[in-house]
């Protein structure tokens, strides 16, 4: 099935405090746009080809070629270069707009050569190298957009997978969520499925590009990918460490199958799992905002968690991240007892029935009974929960090993159940994972990550 | 000057003190020190009134409010009537068959009559006492077909993420028409107009603890 995406429209606004006469697409208004001329194009190679240079780019005059811009009666001007990298495959496009050639350089960096569809990233620079805009890709998916931050320390060495003088610090991502709506759309790109397969000048095969729009400024309904997470918080420093996470989960294959919760469960990363898993899904989608709770940290409600405003405010970054962990299981757990056949997991939701029957709980009661039931099956997932937390620390929290008991402690966070006489308690799953002593750290711990205080070892945020 | 200062910073200090540490019940009690996944607090409120919210991190808090007063070493909690917590619920209607088989049609939809779309039914028949499940097509609609059985009968199940489980068990002897109409999860659960009398065994220092009739203390720490 062909999926069409956005791709160089954003360029057009992102680019505009950039230096203008290196932009493809101007846009507002939607100029008269023409296939740039043989003469053009020749010009262009004598009086440009040395500022290539620069960039490291080689450029292969001889394999020019013409390609359609479908709803167009012209043509874009494709120029395949190649790269100081051997894994980048970069071309020049050339189009003519309101008279004059605008010109960027497309670089195609795949980061998995195991299925027909594309992964990796898309750069878009200038001729000198400088970043226009840049998306990562699973399975022809656009996922991310690059964005450049308004200030990095351009270290000395670059990653070359960004195929240009680009840093890893110098870009952010940022995931693409909602359909783009007011921009207009001009140029994109269709990425039909074994079209990104193999790369390498000059037998690489290209994409399809089209034009949407004409002299007039006509907005486009473009399909984007299916909006399967999405993240609705308002609070910056929550919303990235949310992303992170999510960018983590991108090239996560569910795991084969979740083991009952027996403590032989080999350790995993389950936010990735659980996050994969509805990215997947086409019925369902997984949402997380922040507002006004009363006076809990948060609740997730189906698929949906919402986090305390208050409580972003003052926990650190590790509290958060373990918060978001913990209810990102009860929203599987959630879909997996109301839904499991349409996410292919009855054998899960048997097992979940099965410890259900064994411990007298019932997975489908009310909440206080769905709670109870969900807290205490959760003490067969601490080492997952807390390996996710580990391993999130580690890349972007505190970036060192906090050690894992510290984790395992913060991934028992939660555990608790309303009795019948109105009083919250321990579970029993968590108090089997320690004696006392070690049950009082942990909440030691939980709550000062909670709070941000004077012992917290996690970030501010 | 040096003592007008002291005496000054004392005063100061007194009130800050005094404010910080007060021995009434006006504002938010809580039954932790901490924000935790789960919150029961009590607002008292300067003109008699108070609210009260208990819930964990799905949902489904209790809520409540009304007056309140103190008197001796008692807390008397009024609590006013509030808008009910409607349940899933749901309308059959049934026809006589003469075939060896008979259907069950289905319909499913929220309260107020929008389509839960791909509900999935779980259902177990007790001759067998194994469970299948079947899920509904966008319109929130399906029909299932048995071996006409009257002595047996069948219990749905009907579940979607977000909305409450809905069970019902019907005989196997004729055709039977269902609409199922389910509630959201998570909704507020409204606590009843009664009074309650709880015995106040300490309040100072920003710290209440109550004992209940049925002789249980619990400790409720300022949070304000």
């Amino acid at each position: 099935m062909k999926k069409t995406y956005l791709l160089l429209i954003l360029l057009i606004s992102i680019v505009g405090c950039e230096k203008e006469e290196v932009n493809l697409l101007e846009t507002k208004g939607l100029s008269k746009i023409e296939t740039v001329s043989k003469e053009d194009v020749n010009n262009f190679i004598k009086t440009e080809f040395n500022s290539s240079k620069k960039s490291g780019l080689t450029l292969y005059p001889e394999q020019i070629y013409l390609d359609t811009l479908k709803n167009s009666d012209e043509s874009l001007t494709i120029i395949p270069a190649q790269s100081k990298y051997s894994n980048v495959n970069s071309r020049i496009l050339l189009l003519k707009v309101n008279g004059k050639i605008k010109q960027v350089v497309f670089n195609m960096i795949s980061t998995s050569e195991e299925s027909d569809e594309f992964t990796g990233r898309i750069i878009v620079t200038d001729l000198d190298g400088n970043f226009l805009t840049g998306y990562r890709l699973v399975e022809n998916n656009f996922v991310t957009q690059y964005v450049k931050k308004n200030s990095s320390n351009k270290s000395s060495e670059c990653d070359p997978n960004y195929g240009s003088n680009i840093c890893d610090n110098m870009l952010e991502e940022v995931i693409i969520t909602t359909k783009p709506s007011s921009p207009v759309m001009y140029l994109y790109l269709n990425i039909d499925g074994s079209n990104f397969n193999s790369f390498g000048l000059p037998a690489m095969t290209e994409p399809t590009w089209y034009f949407d729009g004409g002299s007039g400024g006509t907005v486009s309904t473009i399909t984007t990918a299916p909006i399967k997470i999405i993240n609705e918080l308002d609070n910056i420093c929550a919303s990235l460490i949310f992303n992170q996470m999510y960018l983590s989960s991108l090239n996560t294959k569910l795991p084969e199958k979740i083991r009952n919760p027996d403590n032989k469960l080999e350790v995993f990363d389950i936010t990735n799992g659980i996050l994969a898993l509805f990215n997947q899904s086409s019925l369902f989608d997984y949402t997380i905002n922040n507002r006004y709770l009363s006076d809990k940290n948060a609740s997730t409600i189906g698929a949906s968690t919402t986090l305390s405003t208050d409580y972003l405010n003052k926990a650190t970054q590790l509290s958060i991240a373990r918060t978001m962990i913990h209810e990102m299981v009860h929203a599987y757990l959630n879909l997996t007892t109301a839904n499991s056949p349409q996410i292919d997991n009855t054998n899960f939701y048997d097992l979940m029935m099965a410890f259900a029957r064994e411990n007298g709980f019932n997975p489908s009661g009310t909440e206080y009974e769905r709670n109870k039931f969900q807290h205490e099956f959760m003490g067969g997932y601490v080492k997952a929960m807390a390996y996710s937390l580990f391993k999130w620390d580690i890349n972007h929290g505190t970036r060192t090993n906090l050690g894992w008991d510290y984790y395992y402690k913060m991934a028992t966070a939660g555990l608790i159940y309303k009795d019948n006489n109105g009083i919250w308690q321990d579970t029993d799953a968590f108090n089997a994972l320690f004696d006392e002593v070690g049950q009082s750290a942990a909440k030691k711990i939980i709550n000062n990550e909670a709070n941000n205080s004077r012992d917290a070892k996690g970030s501010d945020c | 000057m040096r003592k007008v200062l002291i005496v000054n910073f004392l005063i100061l200090f007194c009130t800050i003190s005094c404010a910080a540490q007060k021995n009434n019940l006006e504002g938010k009690f809580c039954n932790s020190k901490y924000t935790q996944d789960y919150a029961t607090c009590f607002e008292f409120k300067e003109n008699g009134r108070f609210s009260y919210r208990s819930g964990g991190d799905m949902g489904g808090d209790e809520v409540g409010s009304g007056k309140y007063y103190k008197k001796d070493k008692s807390l008397i909690l009024n609590y006013e009537k509030r808008n009910l917590y409607n349940l899933s619920y749901h309308k059959a209607s049934q026809s006589i068959t003469r075939n060896d088989s008979i259907t069950y049609h289905f319909n499913v939809r929220n309260l107020d009559g929008k389509p839960i779309s791909n509900t999935v039914i779980l259902y177990k028949d007790f001759s067998s006492s194994k469970s299948h499940w079947f899920t509904l097509d966008e319109d929130a609609e399906g029909f299932l077909n048995f071996d006409r059985a009257p002595n047996d009968s069948i219990e749905f199940r009907f579940s979607y993420i977000g909305y409450n489980f809905y069970t019902i068990e019907l005989r196997k002897d004729y055709n039977y028409y269902i609409d199922v109409f389910l509630t959201k999860d998570g909704q507020e659960m409204p606590i009843d107009q009664h009074t309650e009398t709880l015995e106040i065994i300490t309040l100072k220092n920003n710290f209440l603890k109550l004992k209940n009739k049925k002789g249980i203390v619990t400790e409720w720490f300022n949070r304000e």
